[in-house]
């Protein structure tokens, strides 16, 4: 067996509590995006795209419909001899009762076993809740090039928001010389992503270190990558430039999707190199009827549209009967739109039912929202999130 | 494990030479997304038949290519699952293409290792959703030796097919070729399920005998002396036997009743995973009354037409009454109306094509002389 030179570990247990009822039951990792995705798939084609071909998925919160839907990794070409897709969900071990994981560098600590049996050379830290393209290779290149022991993935952001984000500051040769998880003042705009490239050896060493902190909070950001600057190791920002979204708010989903429609995105689902795979269903294609009128929109497999859609995200077995109108929403698979109701600015969960007449009306600061297998009357409005 | 073994002749003549010379009938794209051999195989799969031979084509290129592992149709297994049973370089000769007889009997090994009480055969010219299950019900209540599917005729089906005459419980009394399939005629849709020994018994004493076609000079001979049964298959079956047939099967699929049937029910189609991006209309899309694949960007008017997976419809461009095969490119300001545009293919920027519902014209890749 050829040894894996690098191997990802993909953080999927966030619990997206501000997606409320869309994260009821699936993890953040799982949440439907862009009509066919969910936004884990970004993640996972991204790796095989980079050729990256053993990828660790670690679960955690409401981890069943994401595990289902990973199943061995063959969606993404991730069920090779000499690589693969490994759910890692938190172990039950003898001294605790519980591990649950305890932060971003606890989650990789509690698999380090799982990182020796791999025993790659680089480890590829990643989180599964971004949208964005982005090939790894160069990054573990660039990782190389500067003889790192240590590379975060950086992007510039506007100054307003960067008290969201890990800040740091670099010399010209783009080597870290301070690092500030979300400072209330940011001295720079250069953000980390979450994303990181550590050789795996010292990866290790400072996992253990820290797993002996008390007063840790077992967090890259926070903990592990200013331990290894405090101890001068060469850390490097690796500049990635192009779309990267992390879809927290139910504003910020609905903007992603929205984002897709534009006559030529930002981000492309349809490049020919960079393909985004996802797990696939066997629906046929979908369904215009004679009443039917669609633009600027992305519609999926098995839909059936009599009615008007535009500038939406139509998922996959979606229903827009005649006389309906959906405008600016995105509606997941499964949902029926009667005739005559009316969506706008919406995210409506899946199997749904918007009953005849019904009118939804969100707006761009506040996009109306409903959980999945909701019936909608015209009477009960007003249910959503 | 299931009781059937599958068995799927994929020779049936090709009868679209207008839409390509070499392809073989089974690899015909068909529904904006499938190849005409997807029915029979999914039909067999969503009956449970864990194991399905597909006697391959001459050409076999496209079918090697579409079906690759059998991984789509779950039959990628460690036991069991798909069987290539290719012919060998010299069969091509010996073997007459209007007889299947030597095609099955170059294959007996296969149904012997299978031991499985019946055997199902089916072409893959028919379009339909087939409950198989439904069928094997039928054939073991009437404790029939064969039975046999077909499709009481609702209009004239203008080309040769074969008729079944049966009585009203369904026993078949009389068989035959017909020119031109009439109205009310029963027309067998060439899946028949019968035991296997049976069936190797009569392969086996047909090719002794120099006889060449299954239908006509064996089954046909035995409708004295076996129970052969007719199950008359309700839903929508459209055999594909001509350009003409084939265009209005595709435009048939435009009724969302008969899309919901075929490709939209518990049992679905099957075919080959391309993981294309939704379809994305643009804003100056006018699409009505159309299917449209994954991977389309559509920026002119579509009307009455089926798109496959990655087809670009260029600004202004205005297609109608047309089937656009994958990746097929169609430049701006395009006309296209009753057009049946194979695949890969680039039309250029102001193209008008113009053919008649009776005879839609074929934009095909042409082989250079």
């Amino acid at each position: 067996m050829q040894r894996t030179e690098c191997l990802a570990m993909i953080l999927a247990g966030g619990k997206g509590s501000r997606l409320g009822v869309l994260t009821k039951n699936v993890a953040k990792p799982a949440v439907l995006f862009g009509g066919k995705y969910r936004i884990i798939d970004f993640t996972l084609s991204n790796c095989r795209n980079s050729g990256i071909s053993t990828v660790g998925i670690l679960t955690q919160y409401q981890p069943l419909e994401l595990n289902w839907y990973i199943g061995n990794g063959s969606s993404w070409d991730l069920d090779s001899e000499h690589g693969g897709a490994f759910i890692l969900p938190p172990y039950m071990n003898d001294k605790d009762s519980s591990n649950w994981y305890q932060g971003t560098a606890d989650a990789i600590y509690q698999n380090l076993n799982f990182m020796d049996m791999i025993n790659p050379e680089y480890v590829l830290v990643l989180s599964g809740d971004h949208i964005y393209s982005m090939d790894y290779a160069k990054m573990l290149a660039f990782h190389k090039k500067h003889k790192a022991k240590a590379t975060v993935s950086t992007i510039q952001v506007p100054l307003s928001e960067a008290s969201r984000f890990g800040i740091m500051n670099t010399d010209p040769n783009l080597r870290i010389n301070e690092f500030e998880e979300k400072p209330a003042k940011p001295k720079s705009t250069l953000a980390s992503m979450g994303i990181y490239i550590f050789n795996k050896e010292v990866l290790k060493e400072y996992l253990i270190a820290d797993a002996k902190r008390k007063d840790s909070d077992h967090d890259f950001g926070k903990n592990v990558i200013p331990a290894m600057l405090n101890d001068k190791l060469p850390v490097y920002a690796y500049p990635f430039e192009g779309y990267w979204k992390d879809v927290g708010t139910f504003e910020s989903l609905w903007q992603a999707n929205m984002d897709l429609l534009a006559d030529d995105p930002p981000l492309s689902l349809n490049d020919p190199n960079w393909r985004i795979y996802a797990g696939n269903h066997s629906f046929p294609p979908h369904y215009v009827g004679p009443q039917g009128q669609l633009q600027s929109s992305l519609v999926g497999e098995g839909a059936a549209i009599s009615g008007k859609v535009s500038h939406s995200v139509i998922f996959y077995n979606v229903v827009v009967e005649e006389g309906a109108k959906v405008t600016n929403s995105v509606i997941l698979p499964g949902t029926v739109v009667e005739k005559g109701a009316e969506i706008d600015r919406a995210i409506i969960g899946e199997r749904c039912r918007i009953c005849a007449g019904v009118q939804i009306q969100g707006t761009n600061t506040k996009v109306a929202v409903y959980g999945n297998d909701e019936t909608v009357k015209a009477e009960t409005k007003g249910k959503g999130a | 494990m299931s009781d059937i073994l599958g068995l799927i002749n994929l020779q049936c003549p090709n009868t679209m030479k207008e839409l390509s010379a070499k392809r073989p009938l089974a690899s015909e794209p068909f529904g904006a997304k499938f190849r005409l051999m997807d029915f029979a195989l999914s039909n067999m799969v969503n009956a449970g038949i864990d194991t399905v031979g597909l006697i391959l084509p001459f050409h076999s290129r496209s079918v090697l290519d579409h079906v690759r592992s059998a991984k789509e149709w779950d039959l990628a297994r460690k036991q069991h699952g798909l069987y290539y049973l290719p012919m060998d370089e010299e069969d091509e000769i010996v073997n007459p293409k209007e007889g299947d007889i030597y095609s099955y009997y170059k294959n007996l090994r296969y149904i012997e290792a299978g031991q499985r009480r019946y055997l199902l055969l089916s072409g893959c010219d028919v379009v339909a959703n087939i409950n198989y299950e439904e069928v094997l019900h039928f054939h073991r209540k009437h404790n029939a030796n064969i039975t046999l599917v077909y499709k009481k005729q609702e209009a004239d089906c203008p080309g040769e097919g074969y008729v079944l005459k049966t009585k009203s419980n369904g026993h078949v009394t009389g068989m035959k070729k017909a020119e031109n399939v009439k109205k009310d005629e029963n027309l067998f849709l060439g899946a028949v399920l019968m035991d296997s020994d049976l069936f190797l018994r009569m392969i086996r004493r047909a090719n002794f005998g120099g006889k060449w076609k299954f239908f006509n000079e064996v089954l046909a001979d035995n409708v004295e002396n076996l129970r052969i049964f007719g199950f008359s298959f309700k839903g929508y079956a459209k055999r594909i036997n001509s350009i003409d047939s084939y265009f209005q099967s595709s435009m048939d699929m435009l009724k969302l009743e008969n899309w919901r049937e075929i490709f939209h029910q518990d049992n679905r189609i099957y075919t080959k995973i391309k993981d294309e991006a939704p379809a994305k209309y643009m804003e100056e899309a006018r699409v009505t009354n159309s299917l449209v694949a994954n991977g389309c960007i559509i920026e002119g008017i579509v009307e009455n037409s089926i798109l496959f997976r990655k087809v670009r419809v260029g600004r202004n461009a205005v297609i109608r009454n047309s089937i656009i095969m994958q990746n097929t490119n169609i430049g701006e300001d395009a006309v296209l109306d009753y057009v049946i545009c194979d695949k890969d293919r680039d039309i250029q920027p102001e193209a008008v094509l113009e053919g008649t519902e009776k005879e839609p014209l074929c934009i095909i890749k042409h082989e250079v002389r």
